[in-house]
């Protein structure tokens, strides 16, 4: 009686040894600096990079917690650690030996490149970030011009920490003129994808915070340019992703705004000629025309010359994209979806991309006339 | 009403017996889907896993025959008596070691996915030894107990899953990849369709499990179990099309274990667990426990069956010894990569051919040695039901 009393204890105790392991690993939140966003920057060493690891100070977390919007005795809310090495963990080695906390990238929010990385070195990053187990690929990317430091360096007075400023805007579609925002694992499915070339939003540093209304154009890991703000408004236009976009018509002196709708881009193979075909439809307000002059036929005419301005900007934007060969809009992707056979064929699509017909179909619908949203 | 003399076994109810079939596959095979039919097959892997299905209904229709040859009796159990002994004891033998691999691949492999996410300072065998002390204490009680177990922790999870697959449908973003493939390149579907088949390797046990229904709920036990092989199905296909229409074909390719990384990128911003998936994915530690416990238990019931072995005492003392033995073996395994290599290269053959195999044997077998198994049959039960 008492051999079995004993050893259901031992077994209990011996069960508990598995089940109590919870606590193997475990490391207080105050014995870690949970970074929050990342830079990644060239060191001045060819061959090197520098990566900047943000992270909110403990007293900007605990008045952050407590509701306080205000830095604490003009104190900066953030602090950054560098570290530089020919690799992601050598910088992070060196970064972790000037802190006295571990840290943490399991709660990475953001991360920031620099537009002069070689492709050599942002492969490297790119590929070493995959293989962090404990971060899941959902921080924000973006480009900064330059030096991703100095990027993260600025604040703004809207947000306390630059990674909640990039996650606020981008995860509100009406705070956009174009949704932008890039996922780590939507730009690491561009770059695993034949036929498509990532594009990265630009955050460019001035005085009250952020701008972001250009992206980056990637050809594979290879930097290629920057488009304008209008050239940015256009892609976010054939890429579905418009949504505050307006158009200024001088012969009406009238503006049509708010131009938002979906984009379907499909390919056809004529006599062996690719055809890429936009088909955008997109619903517009139409605002500084004077109510004496909002006829229908008024109306009918300025949606016509709004859709074919836009148009001739999109039709001019994918030659601009053919001409510097680079895919963003995945034109060899849809290519390779709709007809594999003739996809398979090509065995670089970018000796094949600056050939294909585009045709965009623009169609704006004045959907509401004279008031603001 | 049961009117049979003989009631020797706990019994379990046709939903039960559903569950724990159904629990005893997908656990493995649901980390790497559906890289392994894309790889093959593009876009065309859909029908990979449709033909896995259509194949695994044939091979469940055919294993259940099988069991109700003698329907109170496991398969190791009455084996031996049709085939005779040396044969029933190298496949009571196989059926042991094949269960205890299967359980090896796969805790070690829930141990490696936990490990990479949420525990990286915990060694795997750790990870490994509380979740096997976990399923060994759901066998404990029994059958009974651990389909009460399952039904109670094991359904609802397998719910959740669900419905999270479907919260996964707002991350969409090609749609044009949710029209099904029009293509049907017939070797790289049949490559997929044998290289993802490692997502319905294991439900086998049901020729040890069988006999652990209630008599009257036999025929509703298999019709069960066919709905719980429809819905599975279902979920597959649905969970194919969002991941192909969230990641494109070539990005899957890439990933070691697609769904995790799916759930991964879901968060539901403004709830109060922000990466809801990730919760999803801890929560599939109950799915491998209790995947884990029902292997255990037909485990222990073999090998009871094989050594005769009988009693309450002697169930407790196999299913522990089993499950040390588990924790021990699964630190062979030294990575990832070498847990898939073993499903390819071995379990989902060995698998296969057992599914294949037993049926093949033993119906012939059984109808040439009809006395025999008319003997065996009416032995247990005055009115066993018909086998075809």
């Amino acid at each position: 009686m008492r051999f079995r009393v004993w050893s259901k204890a031992i077994t209990v105790l011996l069960g508990l040894i598995f089940l109590l392991t919870g606590c193997w690993g475990n490391l207080p939140v105050n014995n870690r600096i949970l970074v929050l966003a990342m830079g990644i920057d060239p060191a001045k060493s060819p061959n090197q990079f520098t990566v900047t690891f943000q992270s909110p100070t403990p007293s900007a977390v605990t008045n952050s917690s407590q509701g306080s919007s205000s830095g604490s005795g003009g104190q900066s809310a953030v602090f950054a650690v560098k570290g530089t090495g020919q690799s992601l963990e050598a910088a992070f080695n060196q970064a972790q030996a000037k802190v006295s906390k571990d840290l943490y990238l399991g709660q990475l929010q953001l991360l920031v490149i620099s537009n002069q990385l070689k492709p050599t070195l942002l492969k490297r990053a790119v590929t070493s970030l995959q293989s962090i187990g404990t971060l899941d690929k959902t921080p924000y990317i973006v480009v900064a011009n330059e030096s991703a430091f100095k990027m993260l360096q600025q604040t703004s007075p809207q947000a306390k920490f630059p990674s909640l400023y990039f996650i606020s805007l981008f995860g509100c579609m009406s705070c956009q003129t174009d949704a932008l925002g890039m996922r780590f694992w939507q730009y690491l499915v561009r770059i695993d994808t034949r036929g498509v070339d990532p594009y990265i939003p630009v955050a460019l540093p001035f005085s009250q915070g952020y701008r972001v209304d250009r992206i980056a154009l990637y050809r594979g890991y290879h930097y290629v340019t920057m488009l304008d703000p209008t050239q940015t408004t256009t892609f976010g236009i054939l890429q579905g992703l418009a949504h505050k976009v307006s158009l200024y018509l001088p012969k009406f002196q009238a503006t049509v705004a708010f131009l938002t709708g979906p984009s379907r881009l499909t390919t056809q193979v004529v006599n062996g000629q690719v055809h890429a075909t936009f088909n955008v439809h997109l619903t517009a307000m139409l605002m500084g025309l004077d109510s004496h002059s909002e006829t229908t036929q008024k109306i009918s005419e300025i949606s016509q010359m709004a859709s074919d301005t836009l148009a001739k900007r999109c039709v001019a934007l994918v030659r601009q994209l053919q001409h510097q060969d680079v895919d963003p809009l995945g034109i060899g992707r849809m290519l390779s979806w709709q007809h594999p056979d003739t996809f398979s064929h090509y065995a670089h699509w970018h000796q094949e991309y600056p050939k294909v017909h585009v045709i965009v179909h623009c169609v704006v619908k004045i959907t509401d006339v004279g008031t603001t949203k | 009403m049961n009117t049979d003399t003989v009631e020797r076994l706990p019994r379990i109810s046709a939903m039960q017996f559903a569950t724990m079939i159904t629990s005893g596959y997908i656990a493995l095979g649901i980390f790497y889907f559906p890289r392994q039919a894309i790889s093959n097959a593009g876009r065309a892997g859909l029908w990979s896993i449709v033909l896995d299905g259509l194949i695994t209904w044939v091979l469940m229709h055919l294993i259940f025959r099988v069991s109700r040859l003698v329907p109170n009796e496991t398969l190791t159990s009455f084996a031996p008596k049709i085939l005779s002994k040396p044969v029933g004891f190298v496949m009571a033998m196989y059926t042991i070691i094949y269960h205890f691999i299967l359980a090896i691949a796969a805790v070690t492999l829930f141990g490696f996915v936990l490990g990479d996410i949420f525990l990286p300072l915990t060694p795997t065998w750790v990870i490994v030894g509380s979740l096997v002390f976990t399923a060994v204490y759901m066998g404990w009680g029994g059958t009974a107990g651990l389909a009460r177990t399952l039904q109670s922790g094991y359904t609802p999870i397998v719910i959740l899953t669900s419905l999270t697959g479907l919260a996964t449908s707002l991350l969409v973003r090609h749609p044009v990849l949710l029209l099904p493939p029009s293509t049907f390149p017939v070797i790289p579907i049949l490559r997929g369709a044998w290289q993802e088949y490692i997502i319905f390797i294991g439900f086998q046990l049901a020729v040890t499990l069988y006999p652990f229904i209630r008599n009257e709920q036999r025929k509703q036990a298999e019709k069960y179990t066919y709905i719980a092989l429809g819905i599975v199905i279902a979920i597959l296909v649905i969970e194919y099309e969002v991941m192909i229409a969230t990641f494109g074909p070539a990005y899957i390719t890439q990933l070691r274990w697609p769904l995790v990384s799916l759930m991964r990128i879901l968060s539901v911003q403004g709830f109060f667990i922000d990466k809801f998936g990730l919760l999803v994915v801890a929560l599939w530690t109950i799915i491998v426990a209790g995947f884990t416990a029902v292997r255990l238990w037909c485990l222990t019931h073999d090998t009871m069956a094989m050594f005769r072995l009988k009693g309450a005492l002697a169930y407790h003392i196999v299913l522990a010894v089993s499950g040390f033995a588990l924790i021990l073996s699964s630190t062979v395994i030294p990575n990832a990569q070498f847990d898939e290599m073993l499903n390819e290269r071995y379990l989902i053959p060995a698998g296969t051919f057992y599914l294949v195999g037993i049926p093949l044997i033993l119906l012939p077998v059984a109808y040439f040695r009809r006395k025999t198994v008319k003997k065996l049959r009416t032995q247990t039960e005055t009115t066993p039901p018909p086998v075809g």
